[in-house]
């Protein structure tokens, strides 16, 4: 999968962005300002930067290759979905239990067995709750599930 | 002398048990960072960030502990060179040049000795050079206008356009989306809030470490999981031995020049130690006359020269952060923003307000010297067997340091998910040929552009001609339009020289 269209893409949506920063600053209503350039001029400026740099993006892209084999994507895929799980149930499982099925998710992914990923995973879970949490007063999630 | 006085007090300060304690450990970490193929100073340094934030170590002790890590990574990052040919991150690249060839034909042990002593000879010299140097440069800085910082922050940010990454255009975009992202949140001039989209958690401005972790530490992840492979690093066997004395003496003039190559290549904003290393590559290989073929097959001199190159430039790189408040690379970066969390404005003016945080830092790096040396000598085959922990362990260890790090900050789901979303684009952007340290650097220095250009223009009433009105300010606006300029020369000559002599054999 070897493209130049990547970097177009980009380009484009570097173009956009900066059209929309140019616009989300033009906006801001100013009740009091004591100098000459006030909040909205260097934003702008930064956009029409950006803006001219995805033009040049958009016209003289380089190629992009993207993923050599097939298994690479899907593990890739599958360690965002693992992230994403464990944002959103870092505060509602605890950080013990979801930090357990984390690692036990992502030591898979790396070709670890079930019992050893289980058994790291439940090692780093309480090892990072009680050794750094407790250990150094960080505030870790208890987990509202287990009436924390 | 008055130099000397002041060292004297930053040693007092380094040598406090806690600052003792928290430099081994961040040698240690630091080494252990480094030799880990793929984590990198960055990482190491991004992770342990927020965790020496959220248990309240006083600045300097903080600071201490994370340049420890900063330069201990350099230390490490020759393991996996040498022993597998894996560069632990961009400045450890030439080292594998001349360091693997002499481990594959069992020299291992000689290899990573001699380069322990010239990591520790690179970084000590430019420590002496820096101890000389800082004071100075804060001296001249302290009369530096708001004019000046502008055109030397676009000074800094072409030097990086023009010698980091893979294309200019792409670094350029880096160094925008990293001063856009430093716009958001509450103006300071004027109370207005700035492309917060209504987020409570942005009202602060995004949260740099938040940034910096998803940017770096999750994105590698990410890439971690592409390239794995599943098979095992073979272990590497080290026979003991030692260099001799003789042979780090019959080096010392090489040493002595790629230090103070290093050093001065570190110094300039933009520059690190990868290009140091490069260069003095480059120019040793230019000297050996008559014999610049062997260097690529295991000469050590070619081992010796990036090692003490590399080190001395990290040691570099920390003078124009310590002293201008503008970091030199993406790691100091990072060290800037570690200042600027404990309420330290590094500049001309923390000589002389913070001397005990300036100096402290000083001294325990030149602690930090010895005690790699004396780490790295016995316990390099502890860290040389730490290269063949498989992924499935490091991965999730490291993801899981990253979410204890950034959820203690503020106890805030929302920056999870933030770290997230940046850690897919810093992704992103690596797959797509950009290199993620402008975009930290933009987001450092995105605060300090915009206040210095509207303090500039307040002082002129607006008229932009005030940006070239001082010679320092012009000498910045000449130097960067130099930089800017010279890739499209020097392409051109190197043009005119191959149809010139052709045929000429690509050596670089």
């Amino acid at each position: 999968m070897r493209s130049a269209w990547w970097d177009r893409a980009l380009g484009a949506v570097l173009i956009a962005a900066a059209l929309a920063f140019i616009a989300s600053a033009n906006s801001l209503q100013v009740p009091f300002q004591y100098e000459p350039l006030g909040p909205k001029a260097f934003p702008i400026l930064l956009g029409v930067i950006l803006a001219v740099c995805g033009g040049v993006l958009v016209l003289r892209p380089d190629s992009v290759t993207w993923f050599h084999d097939r298994a690479a994507a899907w593990r890739v895929l599958a360690g965002a979905v693992i992230l994403c799980l464990y944002a959103a149930l870092f505060e509602p499982l605890g950080f013990i239990a979801s930090t357990a099925l984390m690692v036990t998710a992502m030591a898979r992914l790396f070709g670890l067995g079930v019992v050893p990923a289980a058994l790291y995973g439940v090692v780093l879970g309480l090892a990072g709750y009680y050794g750094v949490g407790e250990g150094m007063g960080l505030n870790l999630p208890d987990g509202r599930l287990f009436g924390g | 002398m008055d130099i000397l006085a002041l060292l004297a007090q930053g040693f007092a300060v380094a040598l406090s048990p806690l600052n003792i304690g928290l430099l081994l450990l961040g040698c240690f970490f630091g080494t252990l960072v480094g030799s880990l193929p793929g984590i990198g100073p960055i990482n190491g340094v991004a992770i342990l960030l927020p965790l020496a934030y959220s248990i309240g170590l006083p600045a300097e002790s903080a600071i201490i502990l994370l340049a420890g890590v900063y330069y201990g990574a350099e230390y490490g990052g020759r393991i996996s060179s040498i022993l597998l040919n894996v560069p632990g991150d961009a400045s450890a690249v030439m080292t594998t040049l001349d360091g693997h060839p002499m481990a594959k034909r069992g020299e291992a042990s000689r290899a990573l000795a001699l380069s322990a002593m010239a990591s520790f000879i690179g970084g000590t010299s430019a420590l002496v050079l820096m101890t000389i140097f800082a004071p100075l440069l804060g001296r001249v800085a302290v009369g530096f206008g708001p004019q000046d910082y502008v055109a030397l922050m676009v000074f800094a940010f072409a030097c990086l356009a023009t010698l980091v990454g893979s294309r200019p255009l792409k670094t350029l975009i880096g160094v925008l989306i990293g001063l856009m992202l430093a716009m958001v949140g509450i103006d300071g001039g004027t109370g207005v809030m700035r492309f917060t989209f209504g987020i409570p958690n942005l009202f602060d401005g995004v949260e740099f470490l938040v940034v910096v972790i998803g940017l770096f530490a999750v994105s590698e992840a990410l890439l971690m999981l592409e390239t794995w492979s599943g098979k095992r690093i073979a272990d590497v066997p080290i026979a003991k031995g030692a260099v001799k004395l003789g042979e780090i003496l019959r080096y010392r003039l090489l040493m002595l020049r790629a230090a103070v190559i290093g050093f001065f290549i570190g110094v300039l904003p933009g520059t690190g130690a990868s290009i140091a290393s490069a260069v003095a590559y480059g120019v040793e290989k230019r000297l050996a006359q008559g014999e610049d073929d062997r260097f690529g097959k295991g000469d050590p001199r070619g081992l010796v020269a990036p090692e003490t190159a590399n080190n001395a430039a990290a040691a570099g790189a920390m003078v124009p952060m310590l002293t201008l408040g503008i970091p030199g690379s993406g790691t100091t970066a990072i060290l800037l923003g570690a200042l600027l969390l404990f309420n330290v404005t590094p500049g001309p003016l923390m000589f002389e307000q913070r001397p005990e945080l300036a100096w402290g830092l000083i001294a325990s790096m030149y602690l930090g010297n010895v005690a790699l040396l004396i780490l790295n000598l016995p316990l390099v085959g502890v860290f040389a067997r730490l290269l063949s922990v498989p992924r499935a362990y490091l991965v999730p260890l490291m993801v899981a340091l990253t979410f204890i790090g950034v959820f203690s900050l503020y106890g805030a789901t929302f920056d999870l998910g933030m770290m997230i979303v940046l850690g897919f684009f810093g992704y992103l952007l690596r797959k797509m040929g950009f290199t993620l340290a402008p975009v930290i650097l933009g987001l450092v220095l995105g605060a300090l552009l915009e206040t210095n250009l509207r303090r500039a223009l307040s002082i002129s009433d607006g008229d932009w001609s005030i940006l070239v009105s001082t010679p320092t300010g012009v000498v910045f606006w000449i130097g960067a339009a130099l930089v800017a300029v010279s890739p499209f020369v020097l392409k051109a000559l190197a043009h005119r020289r191959k149809i010139a002599s052709l045929p000429v054999k690509d050596d670089e």
